[in-house]
């Protein structure tokens, strides 16, 4: 058994409108660096590089979020490290330590191609009457457009080995759409696992990682509290609340039922049906983490919020980042993907 | 100003909301909302990644039913926030039919400009009119200048290869500039490009958008990047298409070699009334419309590049309105020049005279050198060809010095030299010898000494029909110039013997010199003047072998040319010859031959090697069979036969076998030659094969007189008092037609036979041997036997034979070949068998087949019968000998015993 594993794992993203997908992507980076694990990221192509560069310093710099997604980006990054993995016999384990690498292969999409809503057919022929040939399909991998834009998305999740996908908690609760923006991405992968006969005993292969939003968000935060799912890391000097992992889909769960459509509550279950329940994992995060006053070190609850009106329409970040759960859904994908090839 | 109508649609994000990017407003029109939705998405830019991004303008395209629209998005902050407090984005998009703006072009920057103003927010609003500056082309013009004519010619070929482009370092160039250049790389394609074009001053290389041009900070992987302001060639000779635009393009802009171009004002002016819609996946239309612009500007690039069409190029001088006048004066001459060098025939050459004037102007020297080389070329590269018009249009205007001189300088290769010579000289013969003479072709004088060749060839070509006074001429003329090469030319004409240094410059001047010296002395000199310093210098070893090779021939020529020889001269040229000993065995054997011909005997022969046996029977037959007069081939005849019948190779040990390869192939070309003329040769050569009568076996001369009196008798060219002459022999082919015709009129072989005889049409041992050889499968193709008569047929002709009914002489040759020869044919026909049946390697066992062996076995048997009859016979003999030998003993010993 061969326990290298240098395996290039794909990892995708998906997430309605808002629900913070470049917001985690642009965290990245500084989660990397604040890890207390040996992680290290590399872009892959003079795109990823740039955006790691520039959403870092858009975050940590300019104290605001990335812009909104407009159009598809294809972006990729290569995470670097060691894990641990167990080896051995039931009767005698042991862990040994083998180089871990994350190839993270993201489509950034705006949020509209997750619940991008099926065309009728007059719909369909008034889109085919606007006489677009494929003249530039060839030219670089041409893109653009709904359509293919859904269907790149589509190719990107099934060819994934692991996805993360992201749960904002507030736009459920003012729109209750999420169940919208998942239900129809998740047939379409159904749809294509089973023509490529990746189905395992009626589910999707993939790993699931769940990642509850904007955990800095005084809604999601009290609520957590509320619950009694707050813990704290003894190793973590600024003591930030956690949610401890055994309680993270108890806070999907918990939220969904103060969401305002209740469809929310679909979504769980659908993430139940259709994929294997040891591959799912729930997480809450926070992309900008909990509010440090500058002279303190610990976290305090009479002053958390990170995210401030700025005196306009928009927000700001107040403080330095601290991401929340940002790096670990991702390394606990890879280390579930590694276990796998190593049993 | 064209009033253009417009559809609109407003894309964004309502403040405030969490919803994503669509489509909050549009024109009531041609286009729904989820169309323009689909426009814009399809076209979108990416997002964009540095703080100039915005505003941005991309231009794109739409179709529905088959009719082009042209659109462009303006986008642009909208200065408020959506639901989580980030910044929104709002564009606005027009589109409008591409029939407005065809006839009335304009540029992205008019386009943008006119509609940058317009803000529509009514949703289901009426479409919008407005006014958007035509297309000028001076501005566009001024703007390839300004933003670097490299870069926006390379950019707007970079676009015919299918990739998109993306101009790189210009993230601080603002928006208008951008709109600008994409106008100038626009401004040099066809406008009806712009029907499927997408073009954006800024996208973003991590979407995988449609924009065909744009500006980025990077280029996606397999995008074109073009550095702002670059220099660099982007344009790859591979993309054939793009490559070849470019050079069209920079040809019609700059022109070439220091001559001007169409020039950017006309040639965006041009491409700008291309208003066809195009396709980018069909760029060669673009480089044919290029073309088809560029008019006189284009055949000359095509010209240039060696790649014009004649055809086309006599367009330009069309009856009505020729665009020849579109060209500058010295272009003009230039597709002239072409013309001329590519003219076919004298009616096209008349139409070149018609414009020549017109379009030569002040100075003709560019078209009389296009002249000079056109008639190099056919004089020197395709002598065939005809110059004779080139020449007349040189006398007509009085450049007939200047022309042949000009030809004179023009052979670069030593080839086309060789190939040119001859017509060069014609036409110096007849322009200078004989037509207006040499005086005042000073030129063309130095081009001959310039090219000493075609002094060799005019003198030979003189040589022939040309007269004294002409040489005189023409050595006069030339003398100033060439008064080395001249003067041993002179001293033979003047029948003087050259000076060693005339000699020396002769041979300096290699074989044509050499041999235009020795054609003279033959025709017009004293032949002993130039030949006996030739022999001395050039016939012996020391010799180059060329220079003895013209030596040899001339000496052949002056000998037929000189049928009466004095027996002392005759003497002394016999010896000078015999003293030449060249290593070549082809030109020893030449020497042979005319050692013959002088009526001496050869000295080579019977001693060449066997390994330079083949070429010096090659040389021998080269000279043999060569040109000579009638007396002289006589005289050759007899002496050859006298000699080769003779014993003196033999005694030498010449190869019998060589010496009948050396007959048998002189008898095939004479042959060929002379018909009927090689049957003394065929003789020989079974003469040949009869045994050599030993010289001991010869009755020898009893005395001084007899001794004389057997020399004078061969010297007669009776050869040896005891060698029999031969009848000319009948034609084997006249013999069988014969059998066959009697055969056919009804006589049977007997009476066949002996009509044969009594008419005495079978004389020859040689046609008895043919015809036997033949008969057989003569008779059953032309009479249509059976084989086994046929067989009889040979048979019985045999017999006649043998039974001396031709005559005791034939049968006693008849028995003599067929003694000697057959039994060596047969020798050599198993060795070809054994050839066969070993395939070629002697080191493996032969291979018969059943019916062969059988064959063989057959043959053994037949001589194995005959020789043990043979030894039988000779047995009985012995025996009878002994026994006689016997008896006389027994009777003698009876004689002597006591009687009693």
């Amino acid at each position: 058994m061969n326990h290298d594993d240098r395996t290039m794992r794909r990892i995708g993203l998906w997430g309605a409108p808002t629900s913070g997908k470049t917001s985690f992507l642009a965290a990245l980076n500084i989660a990397v660096t604040q890890s207390s694990e040996e992680w290290t990221i590399f872009g892959v192509d003079d795109p990823s590089v740039d955006f790691l560069v520039d959403s870092t310093t858009t975050l940590t710099h300019e104290r605001r979020f990335p812009p909104a997604t407009e159009a598809l980006s294809e972006l990729s990054w290569i995470l670097m490290s060691e894990t641990e993995v167990e080896i051995g016999t039931r009767r005698r384990k042991e862990t040994k330590k083998i180089p871990l690498e994350l190839h993270l292969d993201v489509l950034d999409a705006p949020g509209r191609v997750f619940g991008h809503k099926p065309k009728t057919d007059a719909h369909q022929s008034q889109l085919e009457g606007l006489g677009f040939d494929d003249e530039d399909e060839g030219m670089d991998g041409a893109g653009g457009g709904s359509e293919l834009d859904e269907e790149k998305l589509i190719d990107n999740l099934a060819d994934c080995d692991g996805i993360v996908y992201l749960f904002d908690p507030i736009r459920e609760r003012e729109k209750g759409d999420a169940f919208q923006y998942f239900q129809r991405t998740l047939a379409l992968l159904a749809k294509r696992s089973l023509e490529g006969r990746r189905l395992i005993n009626g589910r999707l292969p993939h790993h699931f990682a769940v990642c509850i939003t904007k955990f800095d968000e005084p809604r999601v935060y009290q609520t957590a509290k509320a619950r009694g799912y707050i813990t704290f890391d003894p190793d973590d000097k600024h003591m930030f609340p956690k949610v401890h992992p055994d309680n993270a889909e108890n806070l999907f769960e918990d939220l969904c039922q103060v969401a305002s459509a209740r469809e929310a509550a679909l979504v769980h279950g659908s993430i139940k049906r259709y994929f294997r329940p040891e591959r799912v994992r729930y997480f809450a995060t926070s992309a900008v983490g909990f509010y440090l006053a500058p002279r303190t070190v610990r976290f305090r609850a009479s002053d958390y919020q990170n995210v401030v009106p700025d005196g306009g329409e928009g927000y700001r970040i107040r403080g330095d980042i601290h991401p929340i759960n940002v790096l670990e859904p991702l390394l606990w994908l890879g280390r579930q993907l590694s276990s796998e090839t190593g049993r | 100003m064209v009033r253009v109508e417009v559809e609109w649609a407003l894309y964004g994000k309502r403040a405030g909301e969490r919803d994503d990017y669509s489509v909050l407003a549009a024109s009531r029109g041609l286009f729904q909302p989820a169309q323009f939705e689909g426009i814009i998405t399809r076209f979108s830019p990416g997002n964009p990644d540095v703080p100039s991004a915005l505003p941005r303008v991309t231009f794109s395209w739409v179709a529905p039913n088959d009719q082009p629209y042209l659109g462009m998005a303006i986008q642009e902050t909208s200065g408020k926030k959506d639901g989580v407090g980030r910044a929104i984005t709002r564009t606005r998009y027009f589109c409008l039919p591409y029939e407005q703006v065809a006839r009335h072009p304009v540029t992205l920057l008019g386009l943008y400009e006119a509609l940058q103003g317009l803000e529509p927010a009514e949703p289901g609003g009426a479409a919008l009119h407005v006014d958007v500056p035509e297309l000028v082309p001076q501005a566009v013009a001024d703007d390839i200048a300004k933003y670097g004519d490299h870069t926006v010619r390379e950019t707007a070929a970079l676009l015919l290869t299918g990739r998109s482009v993306c101009v790189l370092q210009a993230e601080d160039v603002p928006l208008l500039d951008r709109l600008r250049f994409l106008d100038a790389v626009l401004g040099l394609l066809p406008y009806g490009f712009r029907t499927r074009l997408a073009a954006s001053t800024w996208t973003n290389s991590a979407s995988p958008h449609r924009i065909r041009l744009s500006f980025a900070k990077r280029a996606r992987d397999s995008a074109a990047a073009v550095p702002w302001r670059t220099q660099k060639a982007l344009v790859s000779p591979d993309e054939a298409v793009a490559y070849t635009y470019l050079k069209q393009l920079t040809g019609l802009l700059e022109g070439s070699r220091g001559h001007s171009g169409l020039g950017p004002v006309q040639l965006v002016r041009a491409l700008a009334a291309e208003r066809e819609p195009r396709k980018f996946d069909e760029p060669q239309e673009a480089k044919r419309t290029l073309l088809t612009i560029g008019g006189p500007f284009t055949e000359l690039l095509k010209i240039r590049e060696d790649a014009a069409d004649p055809a086309r190029v006599w367009e330009l001088f069309g009856e009505d309105a020729p665009q020849i006048w579109d060209l500058g004066p010295a272009e003009r001459r230039e597709v002239l020049t072409y013309l001329i060098k590519k003219h076919q025939d004298r009616q096209e050459w008349g139409r070149i005279r018609r414009w020549w004037e017109k379009v030569v102007g002040e100075t003709s020297s560019p078209l009389e050198e296009a002249l000079v080389e056109t008639a190099g070329h056919r004089l020197w590269a395709r002598p065939t060809r005809e110059v004779g018009h080139l020449l007349e249009h040189a006398r007509d205007h009085g450049s007939v010095d200047r022309f042949l001189a000009g030809l004179l300088d023009f052979p670069r290769t030593q080839d086309a030299l060789e190939a040119g010579t001859a017509a060069m000289s014609r036409l110096l013969r007849q322009e200078i010898i004989e037509g207006a003479g040499p005086d005042a072709f000073w030129a063309t004088r130095d081009g001959i000494a310039r090219n000493p060749s075609v002094f060799h060839r005019l003198i030979a070509d003189l040589v022939a029909g040309g007269t004294t006074e002409e040489f005189t001429r023409l050595l006069d003329w030339l003398a100033p110039v060439m008064p080395q090469e001249t003067a041993p030319f002179r001293s033979i004409l003047e029948l003087r013997r050259p000076t060693p240094a005339q000699l020396d410059t002769l041979e300096q001047g290699g074989y044509d010199r050499v041999r235009a010296a020795l054609l003279m002395n033959r025709g017009f000199g004293r032949g002993q003047n130039l030949l006996t310093p030739a022999f001395e210098r050039w016939l012996g070893p020391q010799g180059p072998p060329a220079l003895r090779d013209l030596v040899l021939r001339a000496f052949r020529w002056w000998l037929d040319d000189t049928p009466s020889l004095g027996q002392e001269e005759r003497g002394r040229w016999i010896a000078l010859l015999g003293d030449a000993r060249p290593h070549r065995p082809d030109q020893r054997a030449s020497i042979d031959v005319l050692l013959i011909a002088l009526g001496g005997r050869p000295v080579a022969l019977p001693h060449v090697p066997t390994k330079d046996w083949p070429a010096y029977v090659e040389g021998f037959e080269a000279v043999w069979t060569a040109s000579w007069t009638m007396e002289s081939r006589a005289r050759l005849m007899e002496g050859t036969l006298r000699y080769l019948s003779g014993p003196d190779w033999r005694n030498h040990s010449r190869d019998l076998l060589d010496v009948r390869r050396l007959v048998r192939q002189l008898a095939d070309r004479t042959a060929e030659k002379i018909p009927g003329g090689d049957a003394r040769l065929r003789d020989l050569l079974y003469d040949l094969d009869r045994p050599p009568v030993p010289r001991a076996a010869l009755p020898q001369p009893s005395g001084p007189a007899e001794q004389k009196a057997l020399t004078d008798w061969m010297a007669q060219g009776h050869g040896h008092p005891q060698a029999e002459r031969r009848p000319s022999p009948e034609n084997a082919d006249d013999v069988l037609e014969y059998i066959t015709q009697a055969h056919l009129n009804g006589h049977d072989r007997e009476q066949v036979y002996a009509l044969l005889a009594r008419e005495k049409r079978l004389q020859s041992s040689a046609v008895a041997l043919e015809v036997l050889w033949r008969l057989r499968g003569h008779l059953v193709e032309k009479t249509g036997i059976e084989g086994k008569e046929a067989v009889s047929w040979w048979v019985d002709l045999a017999l006649e034979i043998e039974a001396e009914r031709f005559g005791s002489p034939l049968a006693g040759h008849f028995r003599t070949h067929v003694m000697v020869a057959f039994p060596r044919h047969m020798l050599d026909m198993l060795y070809l068998m054994e050839l066969v049946a070993r395939r070629g390697d002697f080191d493996q066992p032969p291979d018969f087949a059943a019916k062969d062996r059988k064959e063989l076995e057959e043959l053994r048997r037949v001589i194995d019968g005959l020789l043990s009859e043979a030894r039988r016979r000779g047995g009985r003999r012995r025996g009878n000998r002994s026994a006689g030998r016997e008896e006389d003993a027994r009777t003698e010993q009876r004689s002597e015993e006591p009687a009693g």
